[in-house]
């Protein structure tokens, strides 16, 4: 057969594939379930699922998800506890359709067999089920389920590039969880609902919130926009989803990496895949067992994931050449959100998990039932917020709280658990280490304008930020000045200059006006950390210590970085993470100095006080 | 110096009326009630907090800078729960906080797996705690969730006015060890609350004023919810108002006139 025929062939039933399969998903995702339901089958079905995700189903690193290959790699799979109305709805969770079916049930089937293939919409859905019910059966079996009631997944929930958890109010007023797992708006059917850890990071959040929050109310671990409960938030559920995945992966897959579909393969250009180990992907040892751990360098390229200098560096190698640790430094603009910052955390609990197993002879099961059971005990007990801390929570304070419980007999470490885990998170950091003495904290140099603190007044960029065009009321006349003028909102971070060698962690500002009839802090609805009108909170994510400034200052690849926050988080003026929201009044006296005490509370260390003074333009 | 009479009076009486403060206020008490099981003991009726100027530095832990009633209430409280436990307080001296260990022996016939034996002994630790806490019979805390699974529990109370929670703050945690020994308290509640109640909109009027003022992007999203609150914009005076659900954002409006109090994405990724 010569070539141009074959050539031809090969276009006409790739041709009549793609529209085959967009045929029967365009049929797919008009097929919802009735809407009055009935009893007609019992509580097992199966499902077919690319478990945990379709590359790792696959064994292929290089799987695309424009891939019309998918169905080759699906696997029949048992699904269990359904409710047998021939939905996937079920003991622990429930999901249903939300671009097809308007939030109703999609998949329908009065034998419970949702084994569709994958170019149906209802694939995911059955996915999602199968990875859901998993998930929290394992929490029930471990005696730590929470919520106890369902929780709703919305697969196929909307079109953008994320999933989240959030709560939602049914007709007769009760909050109920839900997890929404959105198709990508940038990758054209790709999904959320593919990747297992992303459904039960997800989930994991749920279980958090019940946990901390007693679930009642639409609450949240996370206070600030920026603070390390959020860390926390986010490193517990990146781990708990690679503890429950790392027991179906094989080993020529890495279980420490979070996500080598979703966050891998969706975006372009870009990775946004997080990881379990010591350091980063762009670290120069990172092939060789990141075997630079502890350490600190941007002449070797050598950073670790050890509290508090490995918070605020992301993991996934989007960089070339040979200054990495610097590019990484300069292109990562989000050293203060909280996904990048929960993976020191969820690599000392991953630790915590393999050094569990090895101290039960390679038990796997056992050392992640011990590893979960003590995460979800210790939440139980973290700190809730009061009027002199907004946000007490903090990862260390996590560490020693697992640590003081993790010997009760519902979780049941034995006294070598028990120093197994001592020892991991002392090498991580979060436990022991040199803290900071008082006295730590002094005034930096700040913006030229305004020495040692920093001001926004613009008004579109700060009616941008709030959402609020009514909040702020000067006009460019006075609001582009970068300064405090007389009735002026403006958006005020204080440059802290850390003369401790030791870096500061989840530095809390306690912030108080000496003068508040001059200076007043906006309130709950727009300062995070309202206490009054002359007190507001809010917390930075680090501050370098000296040793810090100088080993990424210094070598072949210095890093233009110090020991001031402004210089250890320079992006922190691009977005309104951490500032406080301040009015000047109207009568404040032109050239008037208004002192600010700022009491810093470092994780690690002693609180430190320094008195900022703001000059009323 | 020449000494002006009028002045010496003055600053006499003075003198003579902090003396009389001082030892009203040092007056021995007597105590609270043990807590028996019929006593409700969070509806004691407690002393109202007293504002403490600017600029004062945040009160640590006892027993430095606490009057010495609260001094005495606190070793009470530690001489019953357990003398290591350690408490915040706030500037005003009223308790934030409880940490202590897990480690103790139950009381007679108690049940870690027991619900309804946790939350009678929160209640105790609560009523104990009264005073301390700065809890009034006016504004009572109620249960609204509780955990428990043999090696702890946690109850979860809400701050209450008229019978509407007040929000965002008014969350008191009280957390129980294996042997129901107190090993924690959280206590966010507002002391001397001023608050109306009354609410001039029905729900759906307040939904339509909110979601004109809404984000373009929530305009047309479906609004969940409409439950009744008591809204504290700042710690002291509360407001009436309707919470909602919005796409996972928590929309609080004025029962009043319709205004948007609050607006946050409590949507978590």
């Amino acid at each position: 057969m010569n070539s141009k025929v074959v050539g031809v062939w090969f276009l006409a039933v790739a041709g009549i594939a793609g529209c085959a399969k967009l045929e029967t998903r365009e049929a797919a995702t008009a097929q919802c379930a009735p809407e009055s339901l009935r009893t007609v089958t019992g509580s097992e079905g199966s499902a077919n699922v690319l478990f945990p995700d379709p590359v790792a189903a696959s064994g292929d690193p290089a799987l695309s998800p424009g891939s019309l290959r998918l169905d080759l790699f699906d696997s029949a799979a048992p699904l269990r506890n359904l409710g047998g109305r021939g939905v996937l709805e079920g003991q622990y969770v429930e999901v249903r359709n939300g671009l097809s079916c308007g939030g109703w049930f999609g998949a329908y089937d009065e034998k419970n067999l949702f084994t569709y293939p994958y170019a149906d919409a209802r694939f995911q859905e059955a996915a999602s089920y199968y990875v859901g019910d998993g998930y929290r059966s394992r929490l029930d079996e471990l005696q730590y389920l929470a919520p106890a009631e369902p929780v709703r997944i919305i697969a196929h929930c909307d079109r953008r590039d994320n999933a989240s958890f959030q709560f939602a109010r049914d007709s007769a007023g009760q909050t109920y969880p839900k997890v929404c797992l959105s198709d990508s708006s940038t990758n054209e059917g790709a999904y959320y609902s593919d990747d297992a850890v992303v459904t039960i990071h997800e989930l994991q959040h749920a279980t958090t919130i019940d946990l901390y929050t007693g679930g009642t109310r639409a609450e949240q671990l996370t206070q600030f926009f920026y603070d390390e409960a959020g860390a926390l938030n986010e490193g517990i559920s990146d781990f708990m989803a690679l503890a429950y995945t790392a027991l179906s992966l094989s080993d020529a897959f890495d279980p420490r990496q979070f996500s080598r579909w979703a966050l891998d393969k969706f975006l372009p250009n870009y990775r946004a895949t997080r990881g379990a180990h010591r350091c980063p992907e762009y670290d120069s040892a990172f092939g060789a067992r990141c075997s630079g751990f502890p350490g600190l360098s941007s002449d070797t390229n050598t950073v670790s994931y050890v509290y508090p200098d490995g918070i605020g560096w992301p993991y996934a190698d989007n960089y070339s050449g040979s200054d990495k640790l610097r590019q990484a430094f300069l292109n990562y603009r989000s050293k203060e959100e909280i996904h990048g910052n929960g993976i020191l955390l969820t690599g000392a609990l991953f630790d915590l998990y393999e050094a569990l197993k090895a101290g039960h002879g390679g038990d796997a099961l056992v050392a992640q039932g011990l590893t979960m059971k003590a995460v979800l005990e210790a939440l139980r007990h973290l700190p809730r917020p009061n009027a002199s801390n907004r946000s007490p929570v903090t990862l260390r304070g996590f560490a020693a709280t697992l640590l003081a419980w993790d010997r009760v007999p519902t979780v049941g470490f034995s006294e070598a658990d028990h120093e197994a885990a001592l020892r991991v998170f002392t090498e991580r950091g979060l436990i022991g280490g040199r803290q900071l003495e008082p006295g730590w904290a002094q005034i930096g140099d700040g913006a030229v304008e305004t020495p040692g603190l920093k001001v926004e007044d613009l008004p579109q960029t700060l009616k941008a930020w709030l959402g609020m065009p009514e909040a702020i009321p000067q006009t460019i006349e006075t609001g582009r000045n970068n300064k405090a003028d007389p009735g002026e909102v403006i958006a005020l971070w204080f440059d802290l200059k850390n003369i401790s060698e030791v870096t500061a962690g989840g530095v809390l500002l306690k912030v108080v006006s000496l003068e508040p009839e001059l200076v007043t802090f906006l309130g709950n609805d727009i300062n995070v950390g309202y206490v009054s009108p002359s007190e507001t909170q809010v917390m930075y994510s680090k501050i370098n210590g000296t040793a810090a400034a100088l080993a990424l200052s210094s070598g072949r690849y210095p890093i233009a970085t110090s020991n001031t926050y402004f210089k250890t988080v320079p992006e922190y003026r691009n977005a309104p993470v951490t500032p406080v929201w301040v009015k000047v009044a109207s009568s404040a006296p032109h050239g008037k100095q208004v002192l600010l005490r700022v009491e810093a509370l470092p994780a690690n260390g002693e609180a430190s006080v320094v008195e900022f003074p703001l000059t009323i333009n | 110096m020449k000494l002006n009479r009028g002045r010496l009076i003055f600053g006499l009486l003075i003198i003579a009326a902090g003396l009389a403060l001082w030892m009203a206020l040092s007056w021995p008490r007597p105590s609270l009630p043990g807590a028996p099981a019929e006593v409700d003991p969070i509806r004691s009726p407690v002393a109202v907090q007293v504002g403490a100027p600017v600029g004062v530095p945040p009160a640590a832990s006892l027993p430095d800078r606490s009057p010495l009633r609260e001094r005495a209430s606190w070793e009470r409280f530690q001489e019953r729960y357990g003398k290591a436990l350690k408490g915040e307080f706030s500037r005003e001296g009223r308790l934030l906080s409880v940490r202590g260990a897990p480690g103790g022996s139950a009381p007679p016939g108690y049940s870690a797996d027991d619900p309804g034996q946790v939350i009678q002994r929160t209640k105790a630790v609560l009523g104990d705690a009264a005073e301390l806490l700065g809890l009034e019979s006016r504004s009572p805390v109620e249960v609204t969730a509780s955990k428990v699974n043999g090696s702890s529990a946690q109850v979860y109370f809400q701050q209450t006015f008229d019978g509407l929670p007040v929000l965002p703050y008014g969350k008191v945690v009280v957390d129980l060890g294996p042997a129901g020994e107190l090993v924690g308290i959280d206590s966010d509640y507002i002391p001397a609350l001023t608050a109306s109640t009354l609410g001039g909109l029905a729900v759906e009027e307040a939904v339509r004023r909110a979601r004109s003022a809404l984000p373009p992007e929530l305009r047309e999203r479906k609004i969940e919810g409409g439950q009744r609150i008591l809204w504290v914009p700042e710690p002291g005076a509360a407001q009436p108002a309707f919470e909602f659900l919005i796409a996972g954002r928590q929309l609080v409006v004025d029962a009043r006139d319709g205004r948007i109090l609050f607006l946050k994405d409590r949507r978590e990724h």
